[in-house]
């Protein structure tokens, strides 16, 4: 196909190509972003319209009928205003430190809570590529600090690459991640359930073999998925069941990546990290099966915790910005993982670039005080 | 058994699994996950932060012997989203970077340079949580100022030079929310 077909390929079917696996970044970007633009401009038109003011579908064809209800039809398309604007503004942020032509964005949706694919750094031709998978109460109205988050870890280790290596440091939020709300009802047990987990490992191997294949050939690649809390169980469900095989796998204050062995990943023990800060309690969650709690003493929420040694992977330093002066079991602890100069992004940081030597294991720390009710807080597993 | 493993044995935090529901999805669910927090109305400014920050690193610098060229790493200075919380839509706070290459002696002197700062820093009452490979040619250290505020670092970028650097809190870019937030 040549450039002249690609670009009438994308134009006539951007939907479909920006989440097309195996494509070249620069032409999944390209789509993703007509898309959104696409998508913002149509709900503007329709707000518009609801709002009493002149249509105008930039289209050119009819603006679609308002819903039933307007107010409720109008928070429905304010709400997806502001999936878009939260992803607007990650790409510029991250466009800002990375330089407008090393961002894509990779994926671009409005379905249900919203999806999205940022790479910070291009994944084709990148040496260390990581992938970050966000966990409870992920949804695109977050990007805007996901996309932080991504462009932090790309940062520090771009910081520490040798010369002539590159990064780049994806936020992927291809699934449906669990959410907690008033709103959600039952819903709120998803986050007990493998389910989301599931079907989001299967979408993120399929995510990691897209970029395997995209990939310039004779180029060196070594690729990282990163998850964090339910993200780390989506991680080990595609591990141990959707054929995903990268390069090395980090989870942060993980409830259990769904097995009790390292060996059940189908990496090398070597090649499995996990950092957890003492004063997250999302590790210490008990298990989903009451009967594992009297049979495994490390069991997490889903299986054994990856962070002790009886799960046989590496326990790396995941100590937190020092000023925030933890005194116990604090929920904020499980959104620490990167902060500014921690040990834990430095860490993390090391992994990507595959500088093994340079990883510091978990250090003692202190006890966290008696009393350990958590602190109820903003911040989701 | 690592310290997550006492941790974990000696301090579970939940018992039953009833329990757990209430205690991890109740007071999450309850806070709506998305603004639940109390934001602070004050702050420093993004100005006051750069001042600070530029005022930290300086300083350091300058109680080295002898004392490196500064080069401001462009890599590593930005004003970025807080990342405390994303879930967290409310919280539209930034936080200052600002980084500084040291430059000037060769690699082999990375180890003496990273002594100095470290000395420094704990004459300056800053707390350390963390050194690496001190005597080595790739040292680094992590810590903050003796307010906690800031947090700082020293670490050995991919080609071998020294870098210091400082962030600031999270703050408003003018000392308070913007207008109807």
């Amino acid at each position: 196909m040549n450039a002249s077909q690609q670009q009438r390929f994308i134009h006539e079917f951007p939907a479909q190509i920006g989440w097309l696996n195996g494509l070249p970044a620069t032409a999944r970007d390209q789509a993703n972003r007509m898309v959104l633009a696409q998508e913002k401009a149509s709900l503007q038109a329709q707000l518009a319209s609801l709002q009493g003011s002149e249509p105008r579908n930039p289209g050119g064809g009819p603006v679609p009928d308002p819903m039933p209800g307007p107010s409720v039809a109008v928070a429905r398309i304010e709400a997806k205003l502001a999936e878009i604007s939260a992803v607007e503004t990650g790409l510029s942020n991250a466009a800002a430190v990375a330089g407008g032509r090393n961002v894509f964005l990779l994926g671009f949706d409005t379905n249900g809570n919203g999806h999205a694919i940022v790479a910070v750094g291009n994944p084709d031709t990148a040496t260390n590529t990581v992938t970050y998978v966000p966990g409870l109460g992920s949804k695109t109205t977050g990007a805007v600090g996901d996309v932080g988050r991504a462009t932090a870890l790309w940062q520090q280790a771009t910081h520490v690459a040798p010369p002539g290596t590159t990064v780049s440091s994806i936020y992927w939020l291809g699934y449906n991640a669990p959410q907690l709300g008033l709103d959600q009802g039952l819903h709120n047990l998803d986050v007990t359930s493998t389910a989301d987990a599931v079907a989001g490992g299967q979408a993120l191997s399929q995510f990691q073999g897209g970029l395997q294949a995209a990939h310039q050939p004779g180029m060196p690649s070594h690729t990282v998925v990163l998850g964090h809390s339910y993200g780390s169980l989506v991680v080990g469900e595609a591990a141990a069941h959707s054929g995903l095989h990268p390069g090395d796998i980090i989870v942060v204050g993980s409830p259990g990546v769904g097995v009790n062995n390292v060996s059940q990943l189908g990496l090398p023990a070597g090649h499995v990290w996990a950092g957890a800060n003492i004063y997250d309690p999302v590790p210490m969650l008990p298990p989903s099966d009451p009967v594992n709690a009297l049979s495994d003493p490390n069991a997490a929420h889903f299986g054994t915790n990856p962070a002790t040694t009886a799960f046989g992977g590496k326990v790396f330093d995941a100590t937190t910005d020092p000023g925030r002066s933890f005194s116990g079991i604090d929920i904020s602890a499980h959104s620490a993982y990167w902060d500014p100069r921690s040990s834990s992004l430095s860490n993390m940081a090391y992994i990507v670039d595959g500088q093994y030597g340079n990883v510091s294991q978990q250090m003692p720390v202190p006890t966290p005080a008696p009393g350990p009710q958590p602190t109820p807080g903003p911040a989701a597993p | 058994m690592t310290i997550q493993e006492t941790v974990v044995n000696k301090r579970r935090l939940f018992r039953s699994w009833p329990a757990a529901v209430v205690a991890a999805v109740v007071p999450l669910g309850a806070s709506g996950c998305t603004g639940g927090s109390t934001l602070p109305q004050h702050t420093i400014t993004e100005h006051q932060a750069i001042t600070q920050a530029e005022q930290i690193l300086r300083d350091t610098a300058s109680a080295i012997t002898p004392r490196p060229t500064l080069e401001l790493s462009r890599l590593l200075t930005d004003t970025g989203p807080c990342l405390v919380d994303p879930t967290n839509t409310a919280d539209t706070r930034v936080q200052v970077s600002r980084a500084y290459y040291l430059r000037g002696f060769p690699r082999q002197g990375n180890a003496s340079v990273a002594q100095q700062v470290l000395a420094y820093w704990q004459h300056k009452g800053y707390a350390i949580s963390d050194t690496q490979r001190m005597n080595g040619d790739t040292p680094a250290i992590h810590g903050a100022t003796s307010s906690g505020d800031f947090t700082i670092s020293l670490d050995t970028g991919g080609d071998g030079t020294l870098t210091i650097g400082a962030t600031s809190p999270c703050l408003w870019p003018n000392g308070t929310p913007p207008a109807g937030s």
